[in-house]
């Protein structure tokens, strides 16, 4: 809540109040000032308080009959001295045209005076209280998250794979081109991404990821180009897509492998217009972000294969980055897991913690599967283990199921590996022996007669 | 014998949030000021000067809302519109009496009160 509060209020809030009319501006001031942010000033007419606009306030509210000048001309001078106050005009008339006129000229809002109007001017105040909070936020996040993704710290490692790899996000953070990204799972795509687009002309624009995996096949095209209100059942409302939340910023798209064919061929077809439409819209909406794709895929083969289009791929091609797995590292690997032990020691306000010589050569000659997503979780987890500044060899376990690497290390005997290997894939079907059978090419009764000896 | 009470505090009370003494000043405040609109009003009905009729009836629309002198909210109102448009010159000397001898009886009763 604290934090909340500390983030989307700005405190010592100005606001100055300019009102002829003396009884008003006082009840005014007092209801403004019952929150002790608010510091409220009045002024009686347009000259006094042009001559103390230097004093830069956050709000304003401004009547609009002024005994010396006309709430339009004030609200110029305004604007023209600093657009980005927000002026809340206050009326003694109810007059559409005028409130056009105004709103049109900057103003933040228009109120008519009568029984409600100290509620809806607390109102305006407290939204523009939060906006100017959550702006203040926004800046404060970005510098931040551009710190984070400032790849010289945020990309650690000292192999000469790496080195290629820095040299290339160099050349992408300067240009504009298309960026390719392919690794192993848990190698950093996502990372290299962000460090390009952070570093790039178009930091302070958005940065979109999407992962292709993470949407249904049928909500992919909605989601990446948006649509219109009714365009299928359930859209209520018109939505805007991934490219359009992009802007001038960069869009991630994660997983490119795994776009199905379909949708292949709609996506090449916007990157070659620049254009898209939002699914049932007629009209077509211009693309201005950078395209940067990853996959954990071999494209060449897949394009070789048939699974994925030929011209999409050298589209999306650009500037290959490719990211090598953790295992052909070398020493980084030590480099990253004395990172990530010290990151989390800060993290947790521990004192330093040390690797034993044992230690890192168990972490040295893992295959690491999973990448550098696996060696954090698993030095995080060594750092609770260990109950002193030490991390021996015991601290550290492997828990990875997934690679024929890891699973090869066990030693087991050949019928192990085969009763691993079938109830790997009982479990991923749902015990569904006819399906798993199929995909294993065995019989159905060699599963049956494994379930009842129950070596699955 | 109680006469009928033709003011009503409760939303000055109401943005007070408990505070008396804002209650007061505001009070004091709506004393002081209105005898000067009043006056404006009668001499600009005297030198048929509408526009200060007018401006005169609006500065006091938002002290007599705030101070719940309901009988006089379509008073004040009537004097602004027919002043401005300047239509029905001839009510607005009707509406001025019924002003005066309600504000006179709203000092009186705030006075006391």
């Amino acid at each position: 809540m604290s934090y909340l509060n500390k983030y989307t209020m700005a405190d010592n809030f100005s606001v100055f109040v300019v009102e002829d009319d003396e009884f008003y501006s006082e009840v005014l001031e007092y209801h403004l000032s019952l929150n002790p942010d608010i510091t409220v000033t009045k002024f009686t007419n347009a000259k006094e308080f042009l001559k103390n606009l230097d004093k830069n306030p956050n709000a304003i509210t401004l009547d609009y009959s002024l005994p010396d000048m006309s709430g339009e001309d004030v609200l110029k001078k305004i604007k023209e001295y600093n657009s980005e106050i927000p002026v809340v005009m206050v009326s003694g008339q109810e007059d559409i045209k005028t409130a056009i006129t105004l709103l049109k000229d900057g103003a933040y809002d228009y109120i008519v005076k009568d029984e409600d109007t100290k509620d809806r001017i607390w109102n305006a105040i407290k939204n523009i209280r939060e906006k100017e909070g959550l702006k203040k936020e926004i800046s404060e996040l970005k510098q931040q998250v551009k710190k984070k993704y400032d790849f010289t710290t945020s990309i650690i490692g000292n192999s000469p794979s790496m080195k290629k790899v820095f040299a290339m996000i160099e050349k992408a953070v300067s240009s504009n081109i298309t960026v390719s990204i392919t690794g192993e799972t848990g190698t950093g795509k996502e990372v290299v991404a962000k460090s390009i687009h952070y570093n790039s002309p178009r930091s302070k624009k958005p940065f979109v990821a999407v992962n292709i995996t993470a949407i249904p096949s049928e909500l992919i095209e909605s989601e990446l180009f948006g649509h219109e209100k009714g365009s299928f059942t359930g859209a209520n409302a018109r939505r805007i897509g991934k490219f359009e939340e992009s802007e001038d910023g960069t869009i991630f798209l994660d997983e490119i492998g795994e776009m199905d064919i379909n949708m292949q061929s709609k996506l090449l077809r916007v990157l070659q217009e620049r254009e898209l439409t939002r699914v049932g819209g007629n009209g077509t909406v211009k693309i201005k972000c950078r395209i940067i794709s990853a996959t954990h895929k071999d494209l060449a083969e897949e394009v070789r294969k048939g699974n994925f289009r030929e011209d999409l791929y050298y589209r999306l091609l650009g500037l290959p980055v490719t990211l090598p797995p953790l295992r052909e590292r070398g020493n980084d690997t030590l480099v990253l897991a004395k990172h990530f032990i010290d990151e989390y020691a800060e993290e947790n306000e521990m004192g330093r913690l040390k690797l034993s010589s044992k230690a890192q050569n168990k972490l040295f000659k893992y295959p690491w599967p999973g990448n550098i997503r696996e060696l954090k979780a698993v030095v995080e987890l060594c750092c609770v283990m260990t109950d002193s500044d030490l991390i021996e060899e015991e601290h550290i376990t492997f828990n990875s199921t997934g690679s024929i690497d890891t699973l090869l290390q066990n030693e087991m005997t050949l019928e192990e590996y085969k009763n691993r290997i079938v109830k790997h894939f009982l479990d991923k079907y749902n015990s569904d022996v006819v399906n798993v059978a199929k995909r294993l090419d065995i019989g159905k009764s060699t599963i049956y007669r494994m379930l009842q000896e129950r070596a699955v | 014998m109680s006469e009928e009470k033709l003011y009503d505090l409760e939303q000055l009370n109401s943005i007070a949030a408990g505070n008396p003494d804002f209650v007061t000043k505001m009070v004091n405040m709506f004393l002081d000021m209105t005898p000067g609109l009043v006056d404006r009003i009668e001499a600009g009905l005297q030198t048929q000067d509408w526009a200060e009729v007018r401006s005169a009836a609006h500065k006091m629309k938002p002290s007599v809302d705030m101070m719940g002198i309901s009988s006089l909210h379509d008073v004040v109102r009537g004097i602004e519109g027919n002043a401005k448009a300047e239509t029905k010159l001839e009510q607005i000397p009707e509406f001025y009496f019924t002003l005066t001898e309600t504000l006179d009886k709203v000092y009186e009763q705030l006075r006391n009160r």
